[in-house]
């Protein structure tokens, strides 16, 4: 059986800015302490799963690397914007991690069943 | 009456964020609702700066905040990794990194994410201002 997701955690921003690293600490965070939490990638947030990065060079942490953390911290609902995944030519079968495609209208959807959303 | 928690990420003056932060916590109070905890998050850190001189003309926005926290007594953290990041200290966190002074309004208080984890389990709405 699929439960609701209790928190759903947005992220806009590309992952080298500070509010994609604010989500991703949030969304860990919550893992901590057993919330059941759902993460979506839309816009620009979904460069976070550009394959093989490197930004030693421009000193942002990657948080690309970061990424399989996810799991080990009981989060497992991954949703990412398709239409923006195709607009930075990413296809779901190349990402790093397993994540569950969001179609145009479906966040609200998932909103909805959410006891909260925090936004980022 | 419902409880609420309103997660503020906007610095002041910066984008309109942090002040509809501050007219939402206004008006759910005015309405009889109560606020479990104000999550000051990011740039929204800088809400709690004592430093802040805005032009005489211009709306104090850490001051309005200050006197709203103290008025209703309202639990107003502020993150602890975000403010230290962005110079926000207060007392405890200048002498434990020995720094020459604080800077953090009365009424705030610093603390974790467990903070924002807690009004996430025990508010009935949480409201994220995010710039």
């Amino acid at each position: 059986m699929n439960v609701a997701p209790m928190l759903l955690i947005i992220c806009r921003h590309s992952g080298w800015t500070a509010q994609a690293a604010a989500c991703f600490e949030t969304t860990l965070t919550a893992g901590v302490y057993d919330q059941h939490t759902a993460l979506v990638l839309l816009e620009e947030a979904v460069t976070l799963l550009f394959p093989d990065q490197q930004t030693d060079a421009v000193r942002p942490k990657s948080l690309a690397q970061q990424l399989p953390a996810l799991e080990l911290y009981g989060i497992n609902m991954v949703y990412v914007d398709t239409s923006a995944l195709a607009a930075c030519g990413l296809e779901l079968a190349a990402l790093p991690i397993a994540v569950k495609p969001l179609q145009a209208g479906e966040l609200a959807a998932l909103v909805a069943t959410a006891k909260h959303t925090l936004v980022f | 009456m419902s409880s609420f928690a309103l997660v503020i990420q906007g610095a002041p003056y910066s984008s309109q964020s942090a002040l509809t932060a501050y007219r939402y916590c206004e008006a759910v109070l005015k309405a009889g609702h109560n606020i479990h905890r104000l999550f000051f998050y990011q740039d929204g850190v800088h809400n709690a700066s004592g430093f802040c001189v805005p032009p005489q003309d211009e709306f104090h926005l850490p001051r309005a905040w200050q006197r709203l926290i103290q008025q209703h007594q309202i639990d107003a953290v502020v993150c602890v990794a975000s403010a230290l990041k962005r110079g926000i200290v207060d007392q405890a966190e200048t002498q434990r990194h020995l720094l020459t002074g604080s800077n953090m309004l009365p009424g705030f208080s610093i603390g974790g994410l467990g903070l924002l984890m807690d009004a996430l389990a025990n508010a009935d709405r949480v409201v994220t201002f995010a710039p």
